[in-house]
């Protein structure tokens, strides 16, 4: 079963549609949590809450649900820090999406990236190699087809993906 | 290891007790202890202490190794010990010196070439002689390179030279603006919004010219990176040279009409050239001779030139809800939105640099 590594945009909008609809994902199929994201991620899907200020209601919701995800600490030092090093300070992507790139080298080998972003995919591609890398809407079919997500929940997910029109493949989405 | 000893190194240089330290990352006491312990960090961890220096992560894990990030301060031409300057401005210039180098990255992605400033760069040592007058025929010269006509927008000059210009709020009150320099950076002029001179557009041209000075003359690419304070009313022959610089630099003498009345060249200097009227009356004094009384009355004259250092243009950001801080606001933060239009960084990475401060 694919670990998703899930950067903070396709998060927010998952988050988002299950603070307003908590029904659509009641029962969870699978054993495994499927969403995986980085400390760092997490705290910045939190909206980065300062000490003891509340975070984000609607990430956090989604990220203490431990049936769906699994956050995952980056130490220093270690393979996926120096991965992070690397794609960091002064390059192109921000600290969450080279923190999930590096997750995604180092410790999830078979886990597949999800973002939102041009250019976060187009290096997580160089870095991770051909199947690694997934669009937000292979995300959600696959959370809906394998996860026990509602295919109602269909609809608005794709929509909110914004200036994106849903790909060929999932018309008719058959869901 | 590297952590605990950069960190001990830091914590020291910045003269913060374990709670403190503690208390600015966000870390209970005894979980900073662990870390100082040798005690292996989360990335977060590591995110949020390197922020209560104003630094990169990378750069705090180097900072044992290298004997301290901090840069070499100058006031005037001598050596200022940075635990000297307060807490919060050491941050700060930190930050600058980050954001120079996001700067020069971006502007490499953007493939810009060489920044302009770097032809104009030519440091001339400590001033031989009235440092005034160096100052005078040193902004003469520079001025040279940069037409005969007046310069209305300095701050849009001096940014399209690849030197980043932000107002911000020091600490310290008594600082104008803060040249940092690094290798591997944009310059950084920091403008201390604290200060009348800062606040008030004519005034501010003067400041500007003041640290384009430093900038291009006072051995700005000799030092891996180092920052150039300017305090107001400091006796220094540095100083005295880029005060000078800044009228000379804003109005040189050869546009000046020779033959007219000080009472003319000043109505010259004050709307044609941008030159406030304090600084347009010392300027004449010493370029034609003005007695006490003449300078008084012309310091005291209203100050006009309205059209010069236009605001800029606003950024053509994607949202109105994006926070741009005073430290990126300007060059650096145009150069992320061309970088992320052009694709050249993600859109997160846009929203970190904006965000820097």
């Amino acid at each position: 079963m694919t670990p998703w590594i899930v950067d903070t945009g396709v998060l927010a909008i998952l988050a988002r549609h299950l603070h307003r609809s908590p029904a659509a994902w009641d029962h969870p199929t699978a054993a495994v949590a499927p969403i995986h994201v980085t400390e760092w991620v997490a705290f910045e899907a939190r909206g980065k809450p300062a000490p003891g200020a509340p975070p984000s209601p609607e990430s956090d919701g989604l990220l203490r649900r431990t049936e769906l995800c699994t956050i995952h600490p980056i130490m220093v030092p270690s393979a996926a820090w120096d991965v992070v090093d690397r794609l960091t300070p002064h390059g192109s992507l921000n600290r969450g999406e080279a923190e999930l790139i590096a997750l995604a080298a180092t410790t999830l080998p078979d886990g597949c990236f999800v973002t939102l972003d041009k250019k976060a995919s187009y290096t997580a591609l160089v870095e991770l190699g051909p199947g690694r890398v997934a669009s937000p809407f292979d995300f959600f079919h696959a959370l809906i087809q394998v996860h026990g997500l509602h295919a109602e929940a269909w609809p608005a997910l794709c929509r909110a993906v914004q200036g994106y029109a849903i790909p060929a493949r999932f018309t008719p989405p058959g869901l | 290891m590297a952590l605990a000893a950069s960190l001990r190194a830091m914590q020291a240089s910045f003269g913060l007790s374990d709670d403190a330290l503690a208390s600015r990352a966000g870390l209970s006491v005894d979980r900073l202890r662990a870390l100082l312990a040798d005690g292996p960090a989360s990335s977060v961890e590591l995110y949020h202490l390197a922020d209560t220096f104003g630094l990169e992560p990378g750069d705090l894990l180097k900072a044992a190794r290298t004997r301290g990030v901090g840069a070499r301060f100058l006031r005037g031409d001598a050596d200022l010990d940075a635990q000297d300057l307060p807490e919060a401005d050491r941050r700060l210039l930190n930050r600058a010196q980050q954001a120079g180098r996001i700067g020069l990255q971006l502007w490499r992605l953007l493939r810009r070439g060489e920044p302009g400033y770097l032809r104009h760069v030519r440091p001339v040592g400590p001033p031989q002689g009235h440092a005034g007058e160096a100052g005078y025929v040193l902004g003469g010269e520079t001025r040279e390179a940069f037409g005969h006509a007046p310069i209305v927008a300095l701050q849009a000059l001096i940014e399209g030279l690849g030197v980043h210009v932000a107002r911000v709020t020091l600490t310290a009150p008594d600082v104008l603006g803060v040249s940092v320099v690094a290798a591997d950076g944009l310059p950084v002029i920091l403008l201390n919004e604290r200060t009348v001179r800062v606040r008030e557009p004519l005034k501010r041209r003067v400041v500007l010219a003041h640290e384009l000075c430093h900038l291009l003359h006072d051995g700005s690419v000799e030092r891996p990176w180092h920052v150039l304070i300017s305090p107001a009313g400091l006796r220094d022959p540095v100083e005295a040279r880029a005060n000078a610089f800044a009228p000379a630099f804003l109005a040189p003498a050869r546009g000046l009409d020779p033959q007219a009345s000080p009472d003319a060249i000043f109505q010259d200097l004050t709307t044609r050239w941008g030159l406030p009227p304090g600084c347009a009356a010392h300027y004449l004094h010493n370029l034609r001779g003005l007695d006490d009384a003449a300078i008084d009355r012309l310091a005291a004259t209203p100050a006009s030139g309205a059209a010069f250092e236009p605001a800029p243009a606003a950024l053509a950001l994607a949202s109105d809800d994006q926070e741009v801080t005073p430290l990126v606001d300007g060059l650096i933060a145009r150069l992320a939105l061309d970088a992320a239009a052009a694709h050249e960084i993600s859109a997160g990475r846009l929203a970190e640099i904006l965000e820097l401060g």
